[in-house]
Order: structure tokens, then C-alpha cells, then sequence
């Protein structure tokens, strides 16, 4: 091999050093959950997927996308966090310390999703069900990252107390305190 | 010869600083040029259509994967279509749209459907009469949605009709694996323990 060979030998594994390798995915356990969550709000909500794919500097022409979505999101709290300490009752008294509430699940109708517009290059192919896909669990990641401002957690909080009051209501109680151990002090009678 | 060696030694140089840059993540990789950018999506408003009060115990949570896939014949005036006419060999006249499905069926138990007699209460006995469970949430999001084959080109709609198809394959092994037994005993467990803690000595827990 001549000199000039080699040194291309060189340069070419020395590109090929500066290559970056590809993290293995994450595994995950499946398998069957005990839970105790009351569920006590339902919220749907809409969103429009809005993606243009214009950032590949050799790729000539446009696309562009619109999706509609719908999310079903439900808020509660975990039953199965209260204690002794969290229930005190004394005649037909009864005082409630509730765990905050949170999400519970969060689910986007796989009919529900909706191709509303698509405009691709002339030189460009369509979107695939795969970069769909993609642009769709973005949008799972916005509307998850978007939930406190949806204000369910607070509408959650309002209808846990109604629910736990007539439930304590029909087991006699008539003075029903309950406040959650993260905002204490809200009485409803 | 030697003008050529000074190049080539020039070049060298540059290429293991470029590589050190590249290490250091200063500078992109080679691979990294041909990249497709990133297809990333605005930040768009969520709306608010409905707003419901609920009272569902949810006890249950059963996380699973399935495949589904769908075989459909190649439409007419596709270039497969085009290039079976021309080829020598017979192409294969068929697209695929294989999909790994990973989900979580929620079952638990409507209490808005208690009947007004559930509750009969005599000094410290209880005794409390619940709906039987049943499966309030089939989970499938694009997140755990995996497209491991994809022949042609498929509509939103059909890719959704395969995703509903792995939601019902979902629910069927959940039922298989008795989630809907498991529910009820642990809407009875939450219950008894929910009375217990208010002071109750006799508890009786039961489902319709």
C-alpha cells in the first residue's frame, strides 16, 4: 500500500472514531398493580398538533401537518395513603385529613385522533405512521406538562370533599370536617 | 512529493483536532451532517371541552404489550404497482403495517352506582353493598406505540382502527388474567380498611 493509501486508511477510521453509537432503550416491568384511587374528576380536553419539517438542509421542500387530538385526564386521591392518624371521630363527628390529590391517568383516544391537513413538497414523501406517531407522544408530553394550568387538581380537590362528605353523610355523620394534609383547614358541613 | 506529504500532514492535523472537538462534543459528528433535523411541534393552547364529576374506586392496573398487524394489497397505480410490470420477477403484492403496542387496563368500581339502601349502619356495624368492578380505562398512547413495520402508505384512520384493535387484544388478556376478581377483592380490601380507620368494629363489605 503507498503512503497516500495509509494515510487515507487513517483518516477514514478516524472518522469513523468520531461517530457516535446509539443508547440501548430502557426496559420496562409489566405486570398487575394494586391501587386504591378514587377517582373524582374527569377532564377531556383538545389540542392541535401544529409540525413543519423544514430543518433538513438537504432535503429540498416542505412539509407540513396538522393533527387534532383529544385527551381524557382523570385527577383523585390515593386511599390507600390514609392512616389512623388522618380519621379522627368522636359521636357523630368526624374529621378527614386527605392526601393531596394527583393524576391518575392520562389517555388519548386512538379514535379521537384526526389527520385535519398535510402539505408536502413535491420532492418530499408524506409523513409516516412512524414520524406521526412521534409527533403525536410530543404532544402526550405538552399536555402532561401542561395539566397543572388546566387547574384539575384544584376541581379535583372540590369534588373529592362533595364525595367523601355524602359517603360520611350516609354513615350517619353530621359534622363532617375534611381538609387535605397539603392545604389544611376547608370545612364543609 | 514533499508539497504532498506537508498536505497530507496538514490534513491529518485537522482531522484529529476535528476528532478531539468531536469527543468534547464542541463540534457535531460526520454522522450527525446527514442527520434529518429534528421534526419538532409548537406549542399549541389545550382546550377544555367537558368537565365531570366522578367516583370511581380504581383498583386494579394491568400493564401489557400486544402486536397487531394488518395486510392490505397494494392499491393500484402505487409504484410497487408500477414496478411489478416491469420487473422480471413477481414483486410481492401486499403492504404491512405492524405495530407493538404497549398499554395499561384500569378496572375499579363505579360508586355513582351505589344504590341508595348500600349503606346500613347499626351502632358500630357497617355494612356496605358496592357494584361490581369493571374495566374503566384501556390506556394506549403514541407514546408506548411502536411502529416495527410500515409497507406503503397508511391513513391516520386505519392506524387507528389498528390501535382500537390492540385496546380490545388488551382487554381480553386482562380478563383472562381475572382482573376484574382481583378488582373486586381489593375494592373490598380499600372499603374495610376506609370503615376501619373511622372506628367501625363490625365491617361487611360486599359486591352486588
Amino acid at each position: 500500500m503507498s503512503k497516500f493509501g495509509q494515510y487515507l486508511t487513517g483518516l477514514l477510521l478516524l472518522l469513523l472514531a468520531g461517530c457516535s453509537s446509539s443508547l440501548p432503550r430502557e426496559e420496562k416491568v409489566l405486570a398487575i398493580k394494586e391501587m386504591g384511587a378514587l377517582a373524582t374528576t374527569e377532564y377531556t380536553i383538545t389540542k392541535i398538533v401544529k409540525a413543519s419539517d423544514n430543518q433538513t438542509w438537504y432535503k429540498v421542500g416542505d412539509r407540513k401537518i396538522l393533527l387534532s387530538v383529544e385527551a381524557n385526564l382523570k385527577a383523585g386521591i390515593d386511599l390507600t395513603q390514609l392512616s389512623e392518624d388522618d380519621i379522627t371521630t368522636s359521636g357523630n363527628s368526624i374529621q378527614i385529613k386527605l392526601p393531596p390529590p394527583k393524576i391518575l391517568s392520562l389517555q388519548l383516544p386512538p379514535e379521537k385522533i384526526r389527520m385535519e391537513y398535510e402539505e408536502v413538497g413535491l420532492l418530499r414523501s408524506e409523513f409516516s405512521q412512524q414520524e406521526r406517531m412521534d409527533l403525536l407522544a410530543q404532544a402526550e408530553k405538552q399536555i402532561e406538562a401542561a395539566i397543572p394550568e388546566t387547574g384539575i387538581l384544584e376541581t379535583s380537590r372540590t369534588h373529592t370533599r362533595e364525595w367523601i362528605t355524602r359517603f360520611c353523610q350516609q354513615l350517619g355523620y353530621e359534622d363532617i370536617k375534611i381538609e387535605f394534609t397539603d392545604q389544611p383547614a376547608s370545612i364543609l358541613r | 512529493m514533499r508539497s504532498v506529504l506537508k498536505i497530507v500532514a496538514a490534513l491529518l492535523i485537522i482531522v484529529l483536532l476535528y476528532s478531539l472537538l468531536v469527543k468534547l462534543n464542541g463540534l457535531p459528528s460526520v454522522s450527525s451532517w446527514f442527520k434529518p433535523g429534528p421534526v419538532l411541534i409548537e406549542e399549541t393552547p389545550l382546550l377544555i371541552t367537558e368537565i365531570k364529576q366522578i367516583a370511581t374506586l380504581m383498583t386494579i392496573e394491568s400493564s401489557d404489550e400486544v402486536v397487531v398487524s394488518q395486510v392490505r394489497p397494494v392499491p393500484p397505480g402505487s409504484p410497487k404497482k408500477i414496478l411489478d410490470w416491469i420487473s422480471p420477477l413477481p414483486l410481492a403484492q401486499a403492504e404491512r403495517l405492524v405495530l407493538v403496542v404497549k398499554g395499561k387496563v384500569i378496572a375499579g368500581t363505579d360508586l355513582n352506582r351505589m344504590e341508595a339502601n348500600a349503606v346500613f349502619i347499626r351502632e358500630d356495624s357497617v355494612s356496605v353493598t358496592i357494584p361490581s368492578a369493571t374495566i374503566q380505562d384501556i390506556i394506549v398512547n403514541p407514546s408506548g406505540t411502536d411502529v416495527f413495520i410500515e409497507e406503503g402508505n397508511w391513513s391516520q384512520a386505519e392506524t387507528n382502527r389498528l390501535v382500537s384493535q390492540a385496546s380490545e387484544k388488551l382487554r381480553q388478556r386482562a380478563t383472562e388474567k381475572g382482573i376484574l376478581v382481583k378488582a373486586d377483592e381489593q375494592a373490598l380490601k380499600v372499603l374495610r380498611n376506609f370503615l376501619a380507620l373511622q372506628g367501625f368494629q363490625k365491617i361487611r363489605v360486599a359486591t352486588n
